[in-house]
């Protein structure tokens, strides 16, 4: 796919989730005019820019749906429910024909048929809703209420190769029609060479464009969003006379132009005429029009202060290439080992100046790294907010009538894991709602209000992320669950369980059944493809019941995957590295730490128990070198803790995570490798993993 | 003088070049360049003919187009070329 199409392709994605967006804030808090706006807007810019690439199957589809978008922002056409479920069809139609015409296939027969329904559907309202509400119509029929509509000075430079990106100008200049009216193009030509010197798939040609819109600069400038690196803009207000200054200051070529656009004068005229007439001062009138261009020499600060100007103007985003991103988190990844491996060669000479510069450096690439690892992170509100579409669409099947709640979008995670969250959050929302939430006869039954309660929450906490999912449904039934277990063979009737252990049976593979695997989802998975997935995240999940009132999911995980700061140690033989961030603190080992309770050795950390792992044991390390002593790292998850006994302490390490392949897949407790400066290898603790075994072989 | 080819897009350009380097040297004071066989243009195609017409004003004499359909005409008038051209809008 070409970067302009790859463009494409992600911005049409947003314009789809903003309507998506907007169609469920009017399902929930009824209908306002903003989020009618937006939904008019992703369908008007899908429709330009599809037509930029001769999309037609798109541009034809979406050109009914605006029509009868713009009827419902006139008012002339109410939004009921009926027409909010038309365009969630729409919208979700649309992905549809734009996944369709990115892989250049056909339309399948199916969307073929959705097609023709949802165009006859569109028709219909936009029609028959006209005419019913003729008086509503006359109401509001002389509405004149654009906001401020102005003209603006479209100053725009072909970059040499923009003919060779495959887009035509012409293309663009077409969409303009469509934001407001083209007042007038004037070419800047005077760069193209005669037919004898001139290279045809180089461009030579600018434009002066006028344009009246109501759109905001930001609009104007997502226009040419797809061209952004192929072209030089500026947009300024044609009303501004300093910006005008510095344009001309900037492009001198235009002043011989601009005095032949007879529209910008009369309009110039005009707004001095208004301003004159303001104007308390009585100022000379100006017969060129053009205001005064001072000359170059005398004004080379104005020159650099209004390029300030023009960049601040520009949109503020760069859409990037994911893999680029990835690209430079893998060099940086390469540069941190590097570096650990100059930090060690460094210790054997004695140089203070050496020292200084490789602790300098290592702090630059510290700096860098966290900057590089931060554009990864993205706020989980979009993700979390096009859930809200599933949960009203499962709510509808089952009949239920829930208030979905959504806290913490703010909280930022890396982007991978974001993407690969929203299956399982998916599909504990659905089991929520259609296992977890009674029916509104039972609810009332039982003195709960009708409407359910499903609350999706996001927070930070220690290093980590916490994602909790609750209902206040019938929560788990604990007897039921542990009889299904033993009649499934999961765990046998003398195993002494707690009510813990037992709700996480759920999550067994064998436990889901046809009969609890949801076919509202329309995947089949059970709730142990769910644990899967959050497993490969490196997170954990646990569960909060309280039988008859609800139940909350709670999912933990790392804030990211590929970059640690970690903390090197020494069990026997082998050296780790534990994640700082879930280290709570280190202390040396001392027997009177240890207690016998019930068979299990714990560790006594002032007054609190807490569960311990002897690593070397663990980890059968048949290494017989008497340490000098041993120490405890008390590391956290969450809410959960436990002491691991290991023997040399090594201090800080910047931990690029690398996958130690199939042969240490079914290692409990590591969760990859990291290359050290010394070239050894040292293995990553998986800490969820091993306070999952510690705290589960206390549970047996 | 007629233009053989049937595009003047980006794919077709080069030998629209060609085709008009030769024209120049050929090209009569009461000459129109015949747009008939053009069936598509973008604004590559349009920088060229402008190039085109610079050439033969260094000359001393003017471009004149005939055969042009309405989407080359079209397309003239939204690049904003058309007055350059010497295209009336009526």
């Amino acid at each position: 796919m070409n970067e302009e199409l790859q463009y494409f392709y992600e911005d049409a994605k947003d314009q789809l989730s903003f309507m998506e967006q907007g169609l469920m804030d009017i399902v929930e808090q009824g209908v306002n005019d903003e989020a009618i706006g937006a939904i008019f807007r992703a369908m008007h810019t899908i429709k330009g820019t599809a037509g930029m690439f001769d999309f037609n199957a798109i541009v034809s589809f979406t050109h009914i749906a605006e029509n009868l978008l713009d009827s419902v922002r006139q008012k002339k056409v109410p939004l009921d429910e009926n027409l909010l479920e038309l365009l969630l069809q729409v919208k979700d139609h649309v992905e549809k024909l734009i996944e369709s015409a990115i892989a250049n296939t056909d339309l399948s027969q199916e969307t073929i048929t959705t097609d023709a329904l949802l165009r006859n559907s569109l028709s219909e309202s936009l029609t028959s809703k006209i005419v019913n509400n003729t008086d509503i119509t006359v109401q509001n029929a002389p509405t004149n209420d654009e906001p401020d509509e102005r003209v603006w000075h479209i100053s725009l430079r072909l970059k040499e190769d923009f003919f060779k990106t495959g887009m035509d100008i012409l293309s663009i200049f077409d969409f303009f029609s469509s934001v407001g009216d083209i007042i007038s193009i004037l070419p800047v030509i005077d760069n193209i060479p005669n037919i004898n010197d001139i290279d045809p798939l180089h461009s030579y040609i600018g434009f002066e464009i006028f344009f009246l819109t109501a759109a905001p600069l930001l609009e104007i400038e997502e226009i040419f969003e797809f061209v952004a690196e192929d072209i030089d803009l500026i947009i300024i207000s044609s009303d501004d006379q300093e910006q005008l200054q510095q344009l001309m200051l900037q492009r001198p070529e235009i002043i011989d132009i601009l005095a032949t656009a007879s529209l910008y004068k009369q309009t110039l005229n005009k707004q001095n005429d208004e301003q004159d007439q303001s104007s308390s001062t009585p100022q000379p009138k100006d017969e060129t029009f053009l205001p005064s261009v001072p000359s170059i020499a005398q004004n080379t600060s104005l020159l650099k202060e209004s390029n300030n100007k023009i960049t601040q103007s520009k949109a503020t985003f760069l859409r990037v290439d994911f893999q680029k991103i990835d690209l430079l988190i893998n060099q940086v990844s390469e540069m941190v080992i590097a570096n650990a491996k100059i930090t060690q060669m460094t210790e054997k000479y004695d140089d203070p100046d050496l020292d200084e510069t490789t602790a300098s450096l290592a702090e630059m690439l510290d700096t860098l790294r966290d900057a590089v690892m931060n554009i990864r992170m993205v706020q989980v509100e979009e993700s979390f907010s096009k859930l809200r579409r599933n949960v009203s669409d499962v709510a509808k099947k089952v009949g239920k009538s829930i208030e979905f709640t959504i806290n913490g979008g703010e909280t930022e995670l890396d982007k991978s894991v974001v993407e690969k969250l929203s299956d399982p959050l998916i599909h504990m929302l659905r089991n929520s709602i259609d296992h977890g939430i009674e029916n509104a006869q039972e609810r009332l039954a039982v003195g709960k209000p009708e409407q359910g309660q499903v609350w999706l929450r996001a927070h930070p906490e220690s290093g980590s992320i916490v994602i909790e999912i609750e209902d206040d449904g019938r929560g788990l039934n604990t007897q039921v669950i542990l009889n299904k277990a033993i009649t499934k063979g999961l765990v046998s009737p003398n195993d002494t369980l707690t009510d813990d252990a037992i709700h996480m049976l759920i999550f067994h593979p064998g436990f889901s059944t046809a009969e609890n695997i949801s076919d509202i989802s329309g995947r089949g998975v059970g709730m142990d493809v769910v644990k899967q997935n959050i497993d490969a995240l490196k997170g954990r999940i646990d569960i909060l019941n309280n039988f008859g009132y609800g139940c909350k999911f709670i999912i933990t995980l790392p804030l990211t995957l590929a970059i640690i700061d970690g903390f090197l140690i020494q069990a026997g033989s082998t050296k780790y590295i534990i994640p700082q961030d879930m280290i709570q603190e280190v202390i040396e080992f001392k027997l009177h730490y240890l207690v016998e309770v019930g068979g299990s050795t714990l560790l006594n950390l002032r007054g609190e128990l807490l569960p311990l792992l002897n690593i070397k044991h663990h980890f059968s390390d048949s290494d017989t070198i008497m340490h000098s002593r041993e120490n405890i790292v008390v590391v956290r998850y969450g809410s959960y803790m436990a002491g691991l006994i290991v023997d040399e302490l090594f201090g800080e390490q910047q931990t690029v995570v690398k996958s130690l392949g199939s042969l240490f897949h079914k290692v409990p407790g590591i969760s990859g490798g990291s290359i050290l400066g010394s070239g050894e290898i040292a293995l990553i603790f998986d800490i969820p993993a091993l306070i999952e075994y510690v705290i589960h072989h206390d549970n047996r | 003088m007629k233009l053989l080819i049937q595009g003047l897009t980006i794919q077709e350009v080069e030998k629209g070049l060609s085709e008009l380097q030769n024209a120049l040297t050929k090209w009569d004071a009461q000459e129109f360049l015949d747009m008939s066989n053009i069936e598509r243009i973008d604004m590559c195609g349009i920088q060229l003919l402008l190039s085109f017409q610079k050439s033969l004003h260094e000359s001393g004499m003017t471009l004149k187009f005939s055969g042009l359909s309405p989407f080359i005409l079209e397309s003239f008038i939204l690049s904003g070329c058309s007055d350059l051209l010497g295209i009336s809008h009526e």
